[in-house]
């Protein structure tokens, strides 16, 4: 036995070094070759710290180890391949039956032509097939790869780790690499997928058995890539956060440049299932992100473009749970990061507030919109409904420049009246919407009002000059004061305030009531009759999402002259109120009698804190406090006592009281 | 002597804090308050099983977050998402509205981390909670 050693060195391509160092030692039964091949390298394909033993016997056995192998960026370490028969001549080395160790073995068949740098790869673990042809010398070196069912799981470790991985999908198809004698030139390829299944680690991005064609071509000039491709996606689902794509039936055509500064689209071509057809075009630079974007289509549907483009985006806002129809065009171009024009316009479109809110039927929008020009837009409606109050066909002409939307004078039906709305503006400060507008109500009758709030049916009108609303910061407040005629009298409402109308909204207002009619009033509530006018008024109130948090209610009968009367039943419901005990006095006693007693004056205070209502009346007395206060013949004073009320209690005393009051008491 | 000082001083404030604490009402009930603990409990039913398969954990701050969107089918992948912000909106809106009943909005902070403890606590078997370092760990 003795050592041998030799070094020798072939050049595969100009740059292509492949250095081998050798040992062999031969004994009488078998000779064993050890090769170092301290590496094959070309900038875009290459291996390091290769080992290769060759023991020769009655055959040639090929043990190889790849320490490290890379691939346009991917590393891997440690690949085996063991070929139990390997067959050498001076023109080829040809291994039939060779496997690559990966945990499960791969059955690789290969064939080397050292001369012609020629080389075949064929792997065929069960159910695939993969052909790798490469000729790396001449003029035009080049890799074609052909696939059959090739699982394209085990190309998850060449991807990304931060991005999308494959677990399951097979391919079918070709793929052809051109090299020159620095890197890859060019790729192409035509691939048939299917049962694709890919996620990330977060999940956020994932699609399951997508099925579809791909093609493209990518040829490179200097440091850019021009490339186009074809992807008609057939089948499958895509989560693509927050976006779902339920099902396929979408391509996509498009052509481009791209560099490691960024990407270029041109007119790439859309069409999008159920929705319609689009095309866009795209600068996106890996620097500043989108320079350049245009995007174009033509009666998409907006059913199908709301639920999958649009929702997603919209949560949180009043538009995020919506039923849409109707159809719908879009223009728009975006250039650095900036929206520079918008064209939308909508046709016969119904949006339908899910949760009751609104709705608008056959709404139709003209809207051209230009970052340095004003242009006019219209909105129309046929009707719809606002927080159950029907609104009828209206046009709205709105003037635009830049983020800033007026509307001089638009009229707005509600019910048998209407809201004159003027000088309405709105526009975008520090990325928020703040708006404001004044306006009119013209006479709403108070019976459909009503109605529509869910409301016992009141008498009146509601009508008057709406001051100042504006809205910012998630706070709607009115200027001035809203004055509403009503129970034939008056309602004023000033220093409104909404907080977070969308969210949990609170509320503080002053409410002050002048000369309603108490007739009206207590017919309205079944409270049982009283004749007479009353002042009201609810100072800081505050109401959290509707309910009410504080405020010093008074309610007193109104200076001057006119009928005072109150019923029995309307006695006994307000002694009822400060917690019975009169009302059981009067029945017992020679007042019952009577249908309708005088009074001369009554009132009733609430200050409420904390959930309990401190009641006072119109005057103290002992051990309580006068709610009515008799005067003339016959005559009844009535005293409240309970001084602390527990405002659910006092609610539930109300409701007990107007629903009982539906059928008339008989003594 | 010097040390004792510092403990006593060190006792006094911690009872201090104490005190403070000892005031705020976590139980406090307002309109608001009912309204959003009323709609996090209709939540509950579709948040469950999302804790229970490990798609949604518990954060360290009193929120929720998705920490494995995987183990939610695609459909229910943007459900889940939104469920998840809801959530989060109304757990915001209650610490900030439980601080606001008890007259100190600058204690939202302290009921948040009040709460995160308390979710922490009251998570069942097998829901994935967050740890002060931000590791998740199942329960």
């Amino acid at each position: 036995m003795f050592p041998y050693f030799f070094i020798f060195r072939i050049s595969l391509l100009q740059r292509v070094g492949l250095a081998w160092l050798l040992s062999m030692a031969v004994t009488a039964q078998a000779a064993t070759l050890s090769m170092d091949i301290k590496g094959l390298s070309h900038p875009a394909v290459g291996m390091s710290d290769v080992t290769a033993t060759l023991t020769m016997q009655d055959k040639v056995v090929l043990d190889a180890r790849i320490g490290d192998l890379h691939w346009q960026g991917h590393q891997h370490q440690n690949v085996r391949y063991h070929c139990p028969d390997l067959q050498m001549t001076k023109q080829r080395l040809r291994c039939e039956k060779g496997q690559l160790l990966l945990p499960k073995p791969v059955p690789v068949a290969l064939d080397y032509w050292p001369q012609a740098k020629r080389f075949k790869l064929e792997l065929q673990p069960p159910g695939e097939y993969w052909r790798v042809e490469g000729q790396l010398s001449g003029r035009s070196p080049k890799i074609d790869i052909q696939l059959q069912q090739a699982d394209l799981s085990r190309l998850s470790p060449l991807l990304p780790h931060d991005g999308p991985m494959i677990t399951n999908g097979r391919a079918s198809g070709q793929v052809q690499i051109r090299l020159d004698q620095q890197a890859v030139t060019a790729v192409s390829g035509q691939l048939a997928i299917q049962q694709l299944v890919f996620a990330d680690q977060t999940g956020l991005h994932a699609g399951d058995k997508l099925a579809g064609q791909l093609s493209w071509v990518a040829q490179r000039a200097g440091e850019q890539w021009q490339w186009q491709g074809q992807l008609d996606w057939q089948q499958g689902e895509v989560f693509w956060n927050p976006m779902y794509f339920p099902r396929g039936g979408h391509q996509l055509i498009a052509q481009g440049v791209w560099s490691p500064a960024g990407l270029s689209v041109d007119q790439a071509k859309l069409n999008m299932a159920d929705i319609g057809r689009a095309s866009l075009s795209l600068a996106w630079s890996t620097a500043q992100g989108v320079e350049r974007l245009s995007l174009t289509g033509q009666s998409l549907s907006l059913a199908q473009a709301y639920g999958v483009l649009l929702k997603p985006w919209l949560a949180g806002t009043a538009a995020a749970d919506l039923e849409v129809t109707g159809e719908g065009d879009i223009d728009l171009s975006m250039r650095d990061g900036a929206l520079q024009s918008l064209d939308i316009a909508l046709r016969k479109a119904d949006l339908i507030d899910n949760q009751q809110r609104f709705a608008l039927k056959q709404v139709g929008l003209t809207l051209p919109w230009r970052v340095d020009q004003p242009t006019l837009a219209e909105l129309s409606f046929d009707g719809g409904h606002l927080l159950k109050v029907d609104i009828g066909a209206t046009r709205v002409p709105l003037r635009l420049n830049g983020w800033d939307v007026e509307v001089k004078q638009a009229s707005l039906p509600i019910l048998d009246g209407r809201l004159d709305l003027q000088d309405f503006h709105a526009a975008k400060v520090a990325g928020n919407w703040q708006w404001a507008f004044s306006g009119a109500l013209a006479p709403i009758s108070m019976p459909r009002f009503s109605t529509a709030m869910g409301w016992p049916s009141m008498k009146g009108t509601l009508s008057g000059k709406v001051p100042r609303v504006s809205f910012h910061d998630q706070i709607l407040s009115m200027d001035g004061t809203l004055q509403m005629k009503v129970f034939d009298g008056t309602i004023e409402l000033a220093k409104l305030k909404l907080i977070n109308p969308l969210g949990v909204p609170s509320l503080t207002a002053d409410l002050t009531a002048h000369e309603l009619d108490l007739g009206m009033l207590t017919e309205t509530f079944s409270f049982g009759s009283i004749a007479g006018k009353v002042d009201a008024s609810v100072q800081g109130l505050e109401l959290s999402n509707w309910q009410p948090l504080r405020f010093d209610a008074k309610l007193m009968s109104s200076a001057g002259s006119y009928p005072r009367r109150i019923s029995q039943r309307a006695v006994q419901n307000i002694s009822a109120l400060g917690g019975g005990g009169a009302a059981v006095a009067l029945q017992k006693s020679v007042l019952r009698i009577f249908e309708n007693f005088r009074y001369s004056q009554l009132g009733l205070s609430c200050r409420l804190h904390n959930g309990v209502c401190t009641m006072t009346g119109v005057e103290p007395a002992p051990g309580g406090y006068v709610i009515v206060k008799g005067g003339g013949v016959p005559a009844i004073t009535v005293m409240g006592y309970n001084r602390q009320v527990d405002w659910d209690e006092l609610i539930e005393r109300l409701k007990r009281i107007t629903r009982d009051n539906l059928k008339p008491v008989v003594q | 002597m010097n040390w004792m000082k510092t403990v006593t001083g060190m006792l006094i404030g911690a009872a201090l804090v104490g005190q403070v604490w000892a005031a705020a009402d976590l139980e406090v009930n307002t309109p608001a308050i009912s309204q959003i603990k009323g709609s996090m409990q209709s939540r509950h039913g579709a948040l469950a099983p999302l804790y229970a398969s490990g798609a949604v954990g518990l954060t360290k701050d009193g929120l929720v977050a998705l920490r494995d969107a995987n183990a939610v089918p695609l459909p229910q992948r943007a459900q889940a998402n939104q469920l998840v912000s809801e959530e989060n909106r109304d757990r915001g809106q209650l610490y900030k509205e439980i601080a606001r009943a008890n007259n100190h909005p600058e204690w939202e902070a302290e009921i948040r981390s009040t709460f995160a403890q308390r979710w922490i606590d009251k998570a069942q078997g097998g829901w994935f909670v967050q740890k002060p370092g931000g590791e998740w760990v199942k329960k």
